[in-house]
């Protein structure tokens, strides 16, 4: 346990004075930096945020005195650069501590508690209120969107390091462990070795995914490559991409010829026994040392060697079994950056074969044919959009890769990226030489840095081996394709929005028609498409349009990937066929709510989406069913809630999404939300009036009819969806009482007569509002009581309860102000 | 499309146009208003204030919102531009914007003031040692000004911005001693000329109501002719008129001694009396309409007993009139003052007058009644000190001082009290809106029947960047329409505007942190030009001229309109 002086006492060693934050004024070196970094992205106007990223690398906020030379040496405009120096949350305008510390607050971390986390992190780190920075500038908090570690929920990345599964009584353990060991290391080194000798038997495979390595994988792995070295056995230890085992981890698997084996929850310190377990040395008597060291570790030590499980067992093979792997296809078995294993699998015929034995307007039939629609969300037919931009005259033409998966609660896009770089960069090869485009962006968000590097060494690797380039595969088509960071903003991911990130400019959606098809990337025809999408495209020409349209339902074909998280057994990354049923989804690949939780609602479509009741569950995956019941398929996440999720305090979360995430353009949608985001803050705290319902319908009613993009047309959509099926809960709410227990001003802790008096809970308690009394009943002070839930989690007998409902004693105004958490 | 011209259907109206005119292009070529606000003629729509929407529906039945100034007609539709949802979705549109607005349209003291006095542009001329202006625009506002000074109970000081902050302006002892500082003036000189009416308006009873119309009926070119029953103005007749005053006088001299000046510049502005000539029942209503366009009943408690006589409709003692045309029951006939509502202060009286006088020239000119003013007014409600601060920071720090008249007559100098004048109105907080006139805000709020109070919530305090100038910005006023960041962008030489954050918080902003002036440079002019409302306007006051204070001193006293001009 550390005290909060303790975490004072950090940050009072730390913050060396050559910090970058000290520079206000710049040395020549500094100017001289910024004139390279010009030299290196260019002076267009389009180069204004590579720089402000660059910079902000550099030092990890804008000067500016930087700003002012870029405008200089530039024929970017002071306005342009301010505009888009405040418009994305990336950049900061005022210098932070050394370490950042980024609390997400996607779907599924909302729903286990991120505020509480958030509220441990200050506390710990006696950030003062109204600031994020402590006073040594040791760390600065952020809050920010998404991290896409979903199943890990709640997440906070420090640095890069990401840590998953938190609660506020982790915290100061988290805090340790970062300062102690991960500081110095850099949590993303992509460049493992690699254990292959050449007389390799069987394949340890170990995923290094982002959320992976938040379990440990990248640890994991080092033993395992250290264990196999030091017994030179005859395996090769691979890292993989996602296999979406993410509820399992940390795990490994091991393949030997076409038999798989699952290693579930292994630990590093256990990768040794596992391996030589697994893989009994060759020599007699290095086989008799090892078994008598093992003896000696099962007597003292606790964790024994982790059980393996066959894919068909009974403990993976319903979350296997019914999934249908398209785009993430050879999920877990490839190395992502290996294009030799890449193509081994199957990569590239389909792109040899659309340059060398198709026309591009038998591509654009074949895509047409599948019904494969836009994987984003809105679910325009891909094979329209190629048609569209083919018989666009103008050139040059573009193809963008949307990967701005803004939606909290989604991971799908960064799975697909991290894992299947090559699947996507032939997609959109794919595409390119169907369209006339020669010349494509991934634009990747800025939170993924994974994907962004992995995305970039995998273009590297393909430039080198002419897949792309100024020839592909040796065929007479071009295709050149850089990669674009997001800089934090969820709109960016609408298509007018992206492209005038891509330009440098603040990410603001203008009006459609003229589409980017016909008018985008500098008013040139421009396709763009989200990664899944792509990823989707060569195995539908590999496998013919009537295999991919032979899945699904008469108007949404093939599969569709979904991020499965929230309050669920087994969440992780799926692929399932369209149209099969929420319930098949959550209830048999996800194993249901834990044990003793009932399912209240199943949020589908992120923050545009919406939440469905229980009783919808039968409700089959499919573009026009979902949009009928209120949701949308959205790019796919799904986070799923129980009766301990407040529906109203879910609305209230996406609305307070949008709401910040509006670029500020339309009237409704810049004061639309706002206002209806007060009402739910109201509702929430127990202040709501009877006539607040109906306002919140008409208001939303009006914001989805008068906005200019999808943002602001489908904000209200959670808000809808939840009164439409959840109206009693807002009804409780108005009289005082919230359900689920979840609203701060409407709860509160009580100590229940179980109390053994063990004085656990006074001695964790953050706000000291509870009396240390040995072994007699403990009472919380409801005045001082900041409901973090320590003393609940940390209660042996269950004795801490919470109550809702008009209180007893007066009402607790110290709680109230800070309810649902800042807005 | 293959088509030379589309055919659309606009609120029933058939047109054609060429493909991809917008549907408010062609809506105006068929007469059909759009109300717009971010829109700005001949450049590319800014698609940001959704008040243009309109209902698109196309040939498969599918209806859309959408907004008018941005989407092009490229297929046969049908568009409907306001029905009652369109409407209700243009309103809520405004009152969003309402909701977010902080500001005063109009002065607070302006519309505590029963006249409707434009005290701050009084202030501001004052402030610009335009004291023959000053004195004009005041008679011309408040016809019995010299009457009023002395018992007006000035509600105008209490409901002053500053007095929320420490006191209200003096603004009484000040139209005082701007009446005494030029005592007799004809009819101000910078009244619009007034229409050729030709038209003559019978009024009954030279009280303050009586000549408080006629004076107001008189600037708008109409001809005036008073019935008086009384003999003359005789000392006890204008003492019995002006009542008596609550509000002592700042000086000696008796309210009814105002009055006889008063009397006497409303004569000379051409108004005739006639005196010992009272309106007797006998006389019908039909005879005096033939010979008058309207009567106005100014005579007290003896308008009832004629009305009554008339057979007009009577309430007790009153005659019964519609409180906003002051019309009786008969066309023509119109009652105003203690004819209305019995004995009440002469402050409302005059103010009565000058209502009855506007309405009949409403009705005179158009054979119905009309109200001249914007009926919508935002009101900013009250401030927190915070707010208060920031407009205090344009305002003078001195505390409040009632004006002293130089000690005694004619000859003494009125260099001290001028010098008082301009520094008291120098307190001012300048807390009207400088768009109060042309702000498309209020004009669509007024037309749409805004409500400014219903999505009130959360709101952001009042702040104004770079309140010194040259260029102010008042973000609360801001409608972030783009306008002036878009005309800003014409402009490559200057550093430009941008919009700067996101959601809620946006506003436009200067790169850097600039001055606004500075970061416009050339292009400040067309900026401010186009800024549908009063936030992006050039700091209301332009930087003092100095005049030795001789010259003003001079004046005082005098007779001397016209001449009073920036040196």
């Amino acid at each position: 346990m550390v005290k909060r002086s303790e975490a004072m006492a950090w940050s009072k060693q730390a913050a060396p004075a050559n910090e970058p934050f000290s520079h206000s004024e710049p040395t020549p070196d500094d100017l001289a930096y910024v004139d390279q970094l010009v030299a290196q992205y260019g002076a267009d106007p389009e180069a204004a945020i590579p720089l402000l990223q660059a910079l902000h690398n550099q030092y990890r906020y804008l000067p500016q005195w930087a700003l002012e030379r870029i405008c200089q040496q530039t024929g970017i405009s002071p306005a342009q650069i301010w505009g888009v120096a405040t418009f994305y949350s990336q950049f900061r305008l005022s210098p932070v501590g050394k370490h950042l510390v980024q609390v997400c607050h996607g779907t599924a971390c909302h729903a286990g508690g991120a505020w509480l986390v958030q509220q441990a992190f200050e506390h710990y780190l006696g950030i003062p209120p109204g600031s994020d920075t402590d006073p040594a500038r040791l760390f600065t908090i952020e809050k920010i969107a998404c991290l896409g570690c979903c199943s890990l929920a709640p997440v906070v990345r420090i640095d890069d390091v990401i840590y998953g599964h938190l609660s506020p009584a982790r915290v100061p353990q988290i805090l340790r462990d970062f300062l102690r060991h991960r500081r110095s290391q850099a949590g993303l080194d992509d460049d493992l070795p690699r254990h292959q000798p050449a007389d390799s038997q069987a394949e340890l495979r170990v995923g290094l995914d982002s959320c992976c390595r938040a379990q440990g994988h990248d640890r994991l792995y080092q033993s395992l490559v250290a264990a196999a070295r030091k017994l030179r056995l005859p395996v090769t230890i691979k890292r993989v991409g996602c296999s979406g085992l993410c509820h399992q981890a940390p795990a490994v698997e091991v393949a030997v010829d076409k038999k798989r084996l699952f290693y579930l929850g292994v630990t590093p310190s256990a990768a040794e026994r596992l391996v030589q377990h697994r893989f009994p040395p060759r020599p007699w008597w290095r086989r008799i040392s090892t078994r008598a060291q093992n003896l000696i570790r099962w007597l003292w030590e606790e964790d024994h060697l982790p059980q393996a499980y066959p894919a068909q067992s009974p403990r993976l093979a319903p979350f296997l079994g019914s999934q249908l792997r398209i785009a993430t296809e050879h999920a877990g078995e490839l190395d992502p950056l290996d294009l030799d294993e890449y193509i081994r699998s199957g990569g590239l015929s389909a792109l040899r074969r659309a340059i060398f034995q198709m026309t591009p307007q038998e591509i654009i039939n074949e895509i047409t044919a599948s019904g494969l629609r836009g994987r984003g969300g809105a679910g325009f037919p891909t094979g329209k959009k190629w048609a569209i931009v083919a018989a666009q005259s103008a050139q040059p033409k573009f193809v963008i890769c949307n990967g701005d998966e803004g939606d909290p609660g989604a991971f799908m896009d960064r799975t697909i990226l991290e894992s299947f770089p090559f699947r996507v960069i032939e997609g959109m090869a794919i595409a390119a030489v169907a369209t006339g485009c020669r010349q494509g962006f991934f634009y990747i968000r800025a939170e993924y840095p994974l994907a962004v590097r992995r995305i970039r060494r995998a273009l590297e690797i393909c430039r080198q081996a002419g897949i792309i380039g100024p020839s592909i595969l040796g065929s007479q088509y071009e295709l050149q394709i850089s990669v674009r960071e997001g800089a934090g903003a969820f709109v960016c991911g609408e298509e007018t929005a992206l492209i005038a990130s891509l330009e440098g400019k603040r990410g603001m959606p203008r009006f459609r028609p003229p589409f980017p098809a016909e008018s985008g990337y500098h008013d040139l025809p421009t396709l763009i498409n989200n990664v899944e999408t792509f990823a989707c495209v060569p195995w539908i020409i590999r496998h013919g349009a009537k295999a991919f349209a032979s899945v699904g339902t008469a108007t949404s074909k093939g599969t569709k990937v979904f991020a499965l998280a929230g309050k669920i057994r087994r969440g992780g990354l799926i692929e399932v066929p369209m149209g099969m049923t929420l319930r098949q989804i959550v209830e048999d690949i996800g194993g249901g709510v834990p044990q003793g939780r009932t399912l209240k609602a199943v949020q589908v479509g992120g923050p545009s989406g919406g939440c469905l009741p229980a009783h919808l569950l039968d409700l089959p995956v499919d573009y026009e069913a979902l949009t009928h019941a209120g949701a949308i398929m959205g790019s796919g996440g799904m986070v799923v809630f129980d009766d301990t999720d407040c529906m109203v305090d879910v609305a209230r979360y996406f609305l307070s999404f949008t709401q910040s995430q509006s670029c500020g353009k339309c009237t409704f949608c810049r004061l639309g939300t706002r206002r209806m985001l007060e009402i739910l803050e109201a509702i929430c705290l127990g202040q709501g009036q009877p006539r607040d319902l109906e306002e919140l319908e008409t208001l939303a009613q009006s914001i989805s009819q008068a906005s200019l993009c999808g943002l602001g047309k489908t904000a209200p959509n959670p808000v809808l969806s939840t009164l439409r099926y959840f109206r009693e809960e807002y009804e409780e709410h108005l009289a005082g009482r919230c359900p689920a227990r979840r609203c701060k001003a409407l709860i509160r802790y009580v100590i229940t007569e179980r109390c053994l008096g063990c004085t656990l809970c006074a001695q964790h308690c953050p706000a000291r509002c509870i009396p240390l009394t040995p072994y007699r009943r403990h009472r919380i002070d409801q005045s001082a009581c900041t409901r973090c839930d320590t003393c609940r989690e940390i209660c042996p007998v269950g004795a801490v309860e919470i109550q809702t409902g008009p209180p007893e004693t007066a009402a607790t105004p110290a709680a109230a102000g800070n309810a649902t958490g800042p807005t | 499309m293959g088509l030379a011209t589309i055919p659309a259907v606009i609120n029933g109206r058939q047109v054609e146009v060429p493909p991809g005119t917008t549907i408010l292009q062609a809506a105006a070529l068929i007469g059909v208003d759009i109300p717009t606000l971010c829109y700005l003629p001949g450049k590319p729509p800014l698609t940001s204030c959704f008040v243009c929407v309109v209902k698109v529906t196309n040939r498969d039945g599918r209806a859309d919102i959408r907004p008018a100034c941005a989407t092009p007609i490229t297929e046969p539709v049908e568009i409907d531009t306001r029905s009652a949802d369109i409407e209700a979705l243009r309103r809520e549109a405004i009152e969003l914007l309402l909701a977010y607005h902080l500001g005063d349209c109009l002065a607070p003291c302006q519309l505590a003031c029963p006249l409707r006095c434009d005290i701050p542009t009084l202030l501001g001329l004052v402030r610009r040692h335009e004291l023959g202006q000053a004195v004009r625009l005041l008679r011309q506002q408040a016809g019995l000004a010299h009457f009023l000074a002395h018992v007006c109970s000035s509600p105008c000081e209490k409901a002053c911005r500053r007095a929320q902050w420490d006191d209200g302006l003096a603004i009484r002892s000040l139209c005082h001693a701007l009446v005494h500082w030029q005592k007799d003036v004809a009819a101000p000189e910078n009244t619009p000329a007034p229409p050729p009416q030709g038209r003559r308006v019978l009024i009954v009873g030279a009280g303050p109501t009586g000549l408080s119309a006629a004076w107001h009926l008189g600037l708008l070119g109409y001809e005036v002719v008073i019935r008086e029953k009384a003999s003359g103005p005789s000392a006890a007749w204008l003492q019995s008129q002006a009542g008596h005053s609550a509000g002592a006088s700042p000086t000696a001299e008796p309210a009814w001694v105002a009055l006889e000046q008063d009397l006497q510049i409303v004569l000379a502005s051409g108004v005739k009396i006639r005196w010992n000539d009272p309106l007797l029942a006998e006389e019908l209503p039909e005879r005096l309409l033939c010979d008058w366009d309207a009567v106005l009943l100014a005579c007290g408690t003896e308008a009832a007993k004629i009305a009554a006589a008339w057979g007009l409709a009577v309430e007790g003692q009153l005659v019964a009139v519609d409180k906003t045309s002051w019309q009786t029951s008969r066309a023509g006939i119109f009652a105003a003052g203690s004819a209305v509502y019995g004995k009440t202060s002469p402050l409302r009286r005059v103010a009565d007058g000058k209502h009855a006088a506007w309405a009949l020239a409403s009705y005179l000119q158009q054979g119905k009644n009309t109200t001249a003013e914007n009926k919508f007014v935002f009101r900013a409600g009250r401030l927190s000190k915070e707010e208060l601060a920031v407009l205090a920071q344009v305002a003078s720090s001195a505390s409040r001082q009632e004006i002293a008249l130089p000690a005694s007559g004619e000859s003494a100098s009125w260099e001290a009290t001028i010098e008082q004048l301009v520094n008291e109105a120098d307190r001012c907080f300048r807390c009207a809106c400088v768009a109060a006139g042309h702000c498309k805000l209020r004009q669509l709020a007024a037309q749409l029947g805004a409500d400014p109070r219903r999505f009130a919530g959360h709101r952001l305090p009042l702040a104004q960047i770079d309140p010194h100038g040259p260029i102010v910005y008042e973000p609360r006023k801001c409608v972030l329409c783009g306008r002036c960041v878009a005309v800003a962008k014409e402009t490559s030489t200057v550093a430009g505007l941008t919009f700067v954050g996101r959601g809620f918080e946006t506003r436009v902003g200067t790169p850097f942190n600039q001055s606004f002036a500075q970061a416009l440079g050339a292009a400040g002019e067309a900026c401010v030009a186009v800024c549908p409302t009063g936030a992006l306007y050039f700091h209301k006051e332009p930087p003092k001229v100095e005049r030795p204070s001789s010259t003003v001193a001079a004046e005082a006293g005098h007779n001397s309109p016209g001449k009073t001009k920036n040196a």
